[in-house]
């Protein structure tokens, strides 16, 4: 089980929207970034440090980007990610620091910011189970529940096109329901109730949940049973949502005519 | 023999070996995939791989990084393949008979690597201290808590700290890690260093794990490090330079 971090000092949490990471393949190849950091709302002081890290396992490397008052960005020669053949799996950390007396205090922080593609629209939606290509062996799909982020849904990328797979309305009639009662289940296990901290995956997946027709507020205690039937109230209701047996006989219908 | 990587039936064949053999662990290693053509296809530039004897993680690192240096046209890290395929080229070295002539292979991760799942990759015998010590290659001696043990064992500072990116990769914590577990002589834990106690290993990733939201750590040097340790871990600071 992850350990539980707590935020003792009240750093700030550098949205997604705010932290946009760019790569692109230089003349030779070379991966480089592009950051577009906006922290004007973040009451951040003016001489505080911002820095750019980026980072997949053990591959790590570090770039100032100058001051909250004056960013920097590093020349196009220093923004070059030696450390990374490929941007696969390839995530940022953006570091805001204090100076002076309290030198080296985390004072904000954006975690896991993945790559933003360059025909990205703007889109603040939040993928509660995004799907990812992972080779699983014998296994179909596992969900990961890892990562800090929050789950994914891994699909054995040995199936072919797996992005087809996992919009299948075949694999979803099977799959998701599945994968959201584990998702819940890992949560209650890991004893987070708290729904206000729109930052933390954990309660944006209660928030998910809890405003599916009829389920409501996810139960206050750790009781049991009070939660398997809140999580069974919320699959139920997700799988009524999306019609899931619907889709499913459609397709043993269509199988059969075909 | 020339370095090869598996291709996904070689992967399958290796896999389903090791099943397997989790069933009967005298089985024959089948080390003809390493040169079947339907399973595995060498590697360019073609470099030379040595079957040899590993005294630690750190020489087998180190030896891998001079075959692996040369290697293009492919992400070396992240190439399920080439970590399967190495893994069954020392697969003497990396899963021993046991005194009954048993092997125990373990969990799949330590064989094929777990290249898309952040929290199961660094699992792997091989890909794992390679990583950790192209992450410390100016000096990888400061990474020797995570690579003295025999290339087999991994062990409670390997999941506790090499599970850990923000450990992992923090020059300063891995050599407090190291001043303070494995002491001067850089080869033997002290005793104590890997059990639940006050100021072991699981507390040091623990506490530090909070110092990351409080603190830059990586702006910091070693000595502030072992410094900002609380009191528990004296008895692992003497001789340690902190404090």
């Amino acid at each position: 089980m992850s350990i539980r971090r707590i935020n003792s000092t009240g750093r700030r949490k550098i949205l997604r929207e705010d932290s946009r990471i760019f790569v692109r393949p230089d003349s030779d190849g070379m991966l480089m970034f592009d950051a577009t950091l906006d922290l004007t709302d973040y009451n951040l002081p003016n001489d505080a440090r911002v820095f750019v890290e980026a980072y997949r396992q053990t591959s790590f490397m570090r770039f100032r980007h100058g001051t909250v008052a004056a960013p920097q960005p590093p020349p196009d020669s220093e923004c070059r990610l030696t450390e990374f053949a490929s941007r696969e799996g390839l995530l940022f950390r953006v570091k805001v620091t204090s100076t002076g007396d309290r030198a080296g205090v985390l004072l904000a922080e954006g975690d896991r910011i993945p790559v933003s593609d360059d025909e990205e629209q703007p889109d603040n939606r939040i993928a509660l189970l995004p799907p990812a290509p992972a080779d699983l062996g014998q296994e179909t799909w596992r969900v990961d529940l890892t990562g800090a982020n929050g789950p994914l849904l891994l699909v054995n990328k040995r199936v072919g096109n797996w992005r087809a797979v996992a919009a299948s309305p075949l694999f979803r009639s099977l799959v998701y329901a599945a994968a959201m009662r584990q998702v819940l289940w890992h949560i209650y296990i890991e004893g987070t109730r708290d729904t206000d901290d729109t930052d933390d995956w954990r309660c944006r997946w209660l928030r998910f949940a809890a405003g599916l027709p009829g389920v409501g507020d996810p139960p206050r205690d750790s009781d049991h049973d009070d939660w398997s039937e809140w999580i069974t109230t919320a699959v139920e209701s997700f799988s009524r949502q999306h019609q899931m047996l619907d889709h499913y006989a459609a397709f043993l219908a269509a199988e059969a005519s075909a | 023999m020339k370095l090869h990587r598996f291709n996904d039936d070689g992967i399958d064949r290796f896999s389903k070996f090791l099943d397997a053999l989790s069933a009967d662990g005298a089985l024959a290693v089948p080390t003809d995939l390493l040169t079947n053509a339907a399973c595995s296809v060498p590697v360019q530039p073609s470099p030379e791989v040595q079957a040899r004897q590993f005294a630690s993680r750190m020489e087998a690192a180190r030896y891998l990084d001079s075959v692996l240096s040369g290697v293009t046209g492919c992400d070396v890290e992240r190439d399920a393949g080439l970590w399967a395929w190495l893994s069954l080229f020392y697969f003497e070295e990396l899963c021993p008979p046991d005194g009954r002539g048993d092997r125990k292979p373990g969990e799949r991760a330590r064989w094929i690597p777990a290249v898309d799942e952040a929290r199961r990759s660094y699992r792997h015998l091989l890909a794992g201290a390679y990583r950790v010590y192209r992450a410390h290659r100016d000096n990888p001696e400061r990474a020797m808590v995570l690579l003295h043990t025999p290339l087999p064992r991994t062990g409670h500072f390997w999941y506790q700290l090499a599970s850990r990116q923000e450990l992992v990769t923090n020059p300063a914590i891995m050599e407090a890690a190291t001043e303070l577990y494995l002491g001067h002589c850089g080869t033997k834990p002290k005793r104590g260093a890997t059990s639940e106690i006050p100021g072991g290993v699981f507390r040091f990733a623990a506490v530090l794990n909070q110092f990351d939201t409080v603190w830059d750590l990586y702006a910091m040097k070693k000595e502030q490090i072992l410094d900002l340790l609380p009191g528990e871990f004296d008895r692992f600071r003497e001789g340690a330079s902190g404090r």
